[in-house]
């Protein structure tokens, strides 16, 4: 019996045994998926081809992959490409691209003999925070229909919460993994800006990008660092600092330990049932021995506003190299060059990719540079600078990942492009100033919505977040917590 | 800083996006509520406390050495184009 939320180590010790196959295994997910996706969409493609030829391999007694992740399925975000495996990156832009390499996170899992199961849906090239973005229509909320996943990693954190993969990757550039692990009630770690190869992982705001992970626990989480993350020359930023032990780390007790409240964090902006549902996690720190500290972070405001002319700019960049030309979607209505270029990006991406791109070429224009770009990099150095005074206090800080819990889903962009701004209000402060942080289940809501707790950590020091998450996951049973609509597949 | 209707013509020749006139007005209304939005960080004060160099000098990229890794054969990449021709890639006439 096959059970679609055990761990990875679960799951790992099922396959030594032998309990079942890892084509029977890999045909379980598919099949959930298969069945779910007709009412979730968190999947754009399902690879079930190449998954039962890679269980195949992986049942046949010539198999020499001996690593422990090897036959786990996974899912992989549609941004990272996938060797002749369709990558949209959720745009009509790519609907049909079929990348002629590996992202070096995918290479590495293939290498491992993980089981790619497919590639989730997303907010068009990650910009958004609702997974409404996509060309390939919007994501549901497995814990209410009517409700958003969260974004834009919406696919990946549905996949994981409606038990249709044991983890799934992300990438996170102003909380587009811990926003949507909080909406979905399971975990999401981002690691610190350099820490895992960005390497095809295709770029929105290239000094806020980073890979990550959604996961069931903090200890798969520990697995999926542990395995998949490792200096990549390919990718310029990619830091080559030794990697923590993270898993023999998750044990460590937390007795001493100093966690940073920041008052910022818990004002007016905060739906009181989350600050309740925090106030019980802090009762459980405390009982663990950690000590509680209040903290400042004063220029939190400012972040949001500073994320949204430096995400703009950058992404304004970093998307030039749509055209039409090389590869992607091309409009066949142009006669010369200049009408082939915009009516490529005219019709290739969506409202928000183009609003955004918009808002950035001004950001960047001859006169605006100053006023925008640089004055919002001079509050980026006030963010970095508040962390690292709060740092001198504490050892990890505390606070909730999102102001409110999933919302409903609309039909359309929002007339206001501003209206969900702050919906990232927690998470943006923490990719301004590179660290790493985590978001783990909490709490479940009156109306049996989940509930996100972000912990943030120094620089390279995910090893301290997954110990601090662990530990609270030992001393709580929220993870364990599965939507309803999954009963639909368990029976 | 609002913007114009003129300015965002302008920014659509930049950004090589097509806009047409019956779009530029309500693209001229959001453009504005995010101007609006982002204009709190104009806070002049911070000029001389901070420095976005610190910054900048974060995202250094490194360089690595300048040589030829992968050997991709040039008739899939010319496959990957919307438009192609044999091994070569075609667009509209650039040059008369």
């Amino acid at each position: 019996m096959i059970n679609p939320t055990s761990s990875i180590s679960e799951i790992k010790r099922d396959l030594d045994t032998k309990s079942y196959s890892h084509t029977e295994l890999t045909e379980f997910f598919l099949d959930r998926i298969e069945k779910a996706n007709k009412k979730l969409n968190c999947f754009i493609t399902i690879s079930r081809e190449s998954a039962l030829k890679e269980a195949a391999a992986a049942d046949s007694k010539n198999n020499k992959v001996s690593s422990l992740f090897s036959g786990i399925p996974y899912a992989n975000k549609d941004i990272f490409c996938t060797d002749q495996i369709r990558t949209t990156c959720g745009s009509r832009m790519l609907e049909n691209f079929l990348p002629l390499y590996d992202a070096e996170i995918v290479g590495r899992a293939k290498s491992l003999g993980l089981i790619m199961l497919g590639k989730t849906n997303m907010d068009e090239f990650a910009m958004g925070s609702t997974n409404e973005t996509s060309f390939f229509g919007a994501v549901r909320n497995p814990w209410d229909l009517t409700k958003v996943p969260g974004g834009s990693s919406g696919g990946s954190a549905v996949a994981v919460a409606a038990g249709l993969a044991p983890f799934a990757t992300g990438s996170d550039t102003g909380g587009s993994i811990r926003q949507p692990a909080a909406l979905c009630g399971v975990t999401g770690l981002k690691p610190t800006y350099g820490r895992i190869s960005r390497f095809g992982m295709i770029a929105f705001a290239s000094s806020l990008d980073q890979a990550g992970f959604i996961t069931r626990t903090a200890e798969d989480c520990a697995l999926c660092m542990e395995f998949l993350s490792d200096f990549d020359i390919k990718d310029s930023t990619s830091v080559d600092i030794t990697k923590g032990d993270y898993v023999s780390e998750l044990n460590g007790k937390l007795k001493g330990k100093k966690i940073g409240i920041p008052k910022e964090y818990f004002d007016k902006n905060l739906d009181p049932e989350i600050g309740q549902c925090l106030n019980e996690a802090k009762d459980i720190f405390s009982k663990l021995g950690c000590k509680l500290v209040d903290i400042e972070l004063t220029s939190t405001e400012m972040a949001v506003a500073s994320y949204y002319i430096i995400a703009p700019a950058e992404c304004s960049s970093n998307l030039a190299r749509f055209d039409g030309v090389k590869y992607g979607f091309r409009s066949m209505n142009s006669s010369d060059i200049d009408s082939l270029y915009k009516n490529t990006r005219d019709e290739g991406f969506g409202t928000e990719v183009k609003r955004r791109i918009l808002i950035g070429t001004y950001a960047l224009s001859s006169g605006y540079y100053d006023k925008y770009y640089e004055q919002a990099q001079r509050v980026r150095s006030v963010i970095r600078n508040d962390f690292k005074e709060a740092f001198k206090k504490v050892d990890v800080i505390l606070g909730p990942t999102t102001p409110s819990t999933a919302f409903p889903l609309k039909n359309g962009a929002p007339s206001d492009p501003t209206e969900l701004y702050s919906s990232d209000l927690y998470t943006i402060p923490v990719n301004l100033a590179g660290l790493p942080a985590i978001s783990i289940p909490a709490g479940l809501s009156k109306q049996k919505l989940p509930i996100g707790m972000q912990l943030i950590g120094r620089a390279f020091n995910e090893h301290v977040l997954l110990n601090v998450a662990h530990q609270f996951q030992l001393h709580s049973e929220w993870h364990h917590k599965t939507p309803k609509f999954n009963e639909s597949f368990d029976g | 800083m609002t913007i114009t209707k003129k300015e965002i013509l302008k920014l659509g020749e930049l950004a090589k996006i097509r806009i047409s006139e019956s779009e530029v007005e309500e693209l001229q209304k959001q453009l504005n509520k995010i101007l609006r939005f982002v204009d709190k960080i104009s806070d002049h004060s911070l000029e001389e406390k901070h420095d976005s160099s610190a910054i900048n000098n974060l995202h250094k990229n490194r360089l690595r050495p300048d040589r030829i890794t992968e050997h991709p054969d040039g008739s899939s990449i010319s496959k990957n184009s919307p438009h192609s021709s044999e091994s070569l890639i075609t667009v509209p006439l650039v040059i008369e």
